[in-house]
């Protein structure tokens, strides 16, 4: 069983809510990066999100766009692969890399897959690599060892979800509203339909993303039944306020959140 | 529509567009079997584009060339000054067919901004427009003419501020306003199934050089050329050609040269890779970001091209050659003084490699060359640069 199979299943097994939090490798540079995810394993979160800086980052909004561009002027795909390795030395908790689909290419992607592998990484969450595109990158990635996490949307067509739920072999990354990271929470709760019809397809974890800031917002999504949140912007935002304490204590009021449901 | 032309295109975009491109692949299919749906679209075509664009022979410029008859298909010529207003028009049209009440657009040099703008205005659409900070200082016309359109026009800071980064805004709104917005997007690029409507809409343009031809020489011609950026005017001439032995031309933008990197050279120094949701060839670094493209022309002022292109490109069935600002500049002088046309700036580089062509070709042959657009937008920033020389 993988790392990242482990980890979920243990979350699940104590009735816990999982909490993965997301940094931009290199912002404001590639040490203190990473710095900020070992403080984010220490607030509590259980998977750390390795972010790949690039240069159209089409899924997210501001904060992560500017801490992009930021790290570009200095972080290279080397810097990146090494952030994985150094949080590997230094965390036990499983990794997944955020990256779309053209840095994973450029250098070829079963070399880089297999880096990435080689490194430490045990998922990948590629938010322009929609499940129909996906066939030949998850047979490049299982061949690693690692898995790729399918995406939901509020939008999602149910017709597509028993092939979502084939694909999930780590968690379901589920975009908790219509929007690019880091938009205001809506009230509709438009994705909580399109979970309840993918859980009669497949038990795995399904975490919400986009959107989620705080304990009260982090508990709000465990209530909903979701099995995780996924935290971003809100990190990189912290980061670029107070650095790795910043995260930490961010993360820890997160993790109260959901612990006790807020 | 398989969506990839041998291994480019796709659709590389987040979850949440996955069902929008699938409803739109098929309300697209069901409109262009929609007899009435077609039938209004070439009564705009007609009555309100004013197509079918003239194919006027070059005869100045054919003396001087010396080889093939030059005929320049007059884009410039139709409503709003470029091919454009084709594929706005279509998209417009669709977005209404899906009961979309509001259309989004990106924009370079404004001309795909004015052309939505237009059909929005139309057909009573809502719209608003992307467009680089950078390119909403130096298309500043084309800024007033959208807002005078009744479009809201969203200046992006963020990136390159330019049209690549309007592209990422505007994928972004589609993303956030997928349910009651279209996003109409200007060129033969993003995911699938925009390339393949894109072209389709634009087609029109090498349908009319083929019956034009008939007419006025008896035959199809020898060669055809036309600019490529994202490649919407190239691919709409191309496509009723690539199954006739018509010689085939593309020409992008050498900027200030291929030695250096200021240039929006895609095919002939890019390297295929995924940006805008599509695998296509692009200017990108060793690690895959993308690289800022150059030149003098806004409109081709773009680090990706359409994967139809990146597919012929490969396949050997069209060559594309390149021009420099410098040899753009010079052919639309050039058309100018002989022929009275100002021609785009865009246009213009099509215009730097067809002497060479022409004069390859026998005097009894024709090559047509599109003039995608007319040249007024580019006026200022020609005489900026005369009086700076």
């Amino acid at each position: 069983m993988s790392r990242l199979s482990r980890t979920l299943g243990t979350l699940r097994d104590e009735g816990r809510g999982a909490l993965m939090a997301y940094l931009c490798i290199g912002d404001p540079d590639v040490a203190t990066s990473v710095e900020g995810l070992v403080a984010a394993a220490q607030g509590g979160a259980d998977i750390l999100e390795v972010g790949w800086p690039f240069s159209d980052p089409v899924a997210d909004g501001p904060v992560i766009q500017a801490a992009s561009e930021r790290a570009l002027r200095h972080t290279r795909r080397d810097d990146v692969i090494g952030a994985v390795t150094r949080l590997r030395a230094r965390t036990e908790q499983p990794i997944a890399v955020l990256s779309y689909c053209n840095p994973l290419l450029a250098g070829g992607l079963d070399e880089t897959l297999r880096a990435l592998a080689d490194a430490g990484a045990d998922a990948l969450v590629i938010p322009d690599l929609p499940l129909e595109e996906a066939g030949a990158w998850r047979e490049a990635a299982a061949a690693c060892g690692v898995s790729i996490a399918p995406f939901i949307a509020p939008t999602t067509d149910a017709a597509r979800l028993p092939e979502i739920a084939r694909a999930a072999d780590g968690f379901v990354y589920a975009v908790a509203l219509l929007g690019v990271t880091g938009t205001a929470e809506d009230e509709e709760e438009t994705i909580l339909p399109v979970v309840e019809a993918l859980r009669s397809y497949t038990q795995a974890p399904v975490l919400a993303g986009f959107g989620i800031r705080d304990g009260a917002s982090a508990a709000r999504w465990r209530r909903r039944g979701l099995d995780g949140v996924i935290v971003g912007t809100a990190l990189v935002a912290a980061m670029e306020r107070e650095g790795p304490v910043g995260v930490r204590n961010l993360v820890r009021q997160i993790r109260a959140g959901i612990d006790n449901l807020g | 529509m398989s969506g990839r032309f041998g291994a480019f295109g796709g659709q590389f975009v987040p979850e949440t567009l996955m069902a929008a491109l699938q409803e739109l692949e098929t309300q697209y299919r069901a409109a262009m079997a929609d007899r009435t749906f077609v039938e209004r679209y070439e009564d705009l075509l007609r009555d309100y584009v004013g197509r079918p664009t003239p194919l006027t022979h070059a005869r100045r410029l054919t003396e001087r060339w010396g080889g093939a008859q030059v005929y320049l298909k007059r884009e410039d010529l139709a409503h709003t000054g470029a091919h454009k207003i084709n594929n706005t028009l279509g998209q417009a049209l669709l977005c209404q067919r899906m009961g979309k009440r509001r259309m989004i657009a990106e924009t370079g040099a404004g001309q795909h901004g004015v052309a939505a703008a237009t059909a929005a205005a139309l057909l009573g659409l809502e719209c608003e427009v992307f467009m680089g900070a950078v390119d909403v200082q130096r298309q500043a016309p084309n800024v007033y003419r959208m807002e005078l359109l009744g479009t809201r026009v969203r200046a992006v800071e963020s990136g390159s501020r330019t049209l690549k980064d309007a592209t990422n805004a505007a994928l972004r709104e589609w993303v956030r306003s997928v349910r009651h917005t279209h996003y109409a997007i200007g060129s033969v690029v993003g995911p699938h199934p925009f390339p393949t409507i894109v072209r389709d809409l634009q087609s029109v343009i090498g349908r009319e050089v083929l019956r034009q031809s008939e007419a006025a020489f008896g035959q199809a011609p020898q060669a055809a050329i036309a600019c490529v950026g994202g490649g919407s005017n190239a691919a709409g001439l191309f496509a009723p050609l690539v199954e006739t032995d018509v010689a085939l031309y593309g020409v992008e933008a050498a900027g200030e040269g291929l030695h250096g990197e200021r240039h929006a050279a895609t095919l002939t120094r890019g390297r295929p890779g995924v940006l805008h949701g599509a695998y296509s060839y692009l200017l990108q670094d060793a690690d895959g970001q993308i690289q800022e493209a150059h030149s003098i022309s806004a409109g081709l002022d773009y680090a990706g091209v359409g994967p139809e292109h990146s597919y012929w490109h490969e396949t050997g069935r069209v060559r594309y050659l390149t021009a420099t600002d410098e040899e753009a500049l010079e052919a639309l002088y050039l058309l100018a003084r002989s022929e009275g046309i100002i021609p785009a700036l865009e246009s213009a580089h099509a215009l730097a490699r067809a002497g060479e062509i022409a004069r390859t070709l026998p005097r009894q042959a024709a090559l047509v060359v599109v003039v995608s657009g007319r040249g007024d937008k580019d006026l200022e920033s020609i005489r900026a640069r005369e009086a700076s020389a």
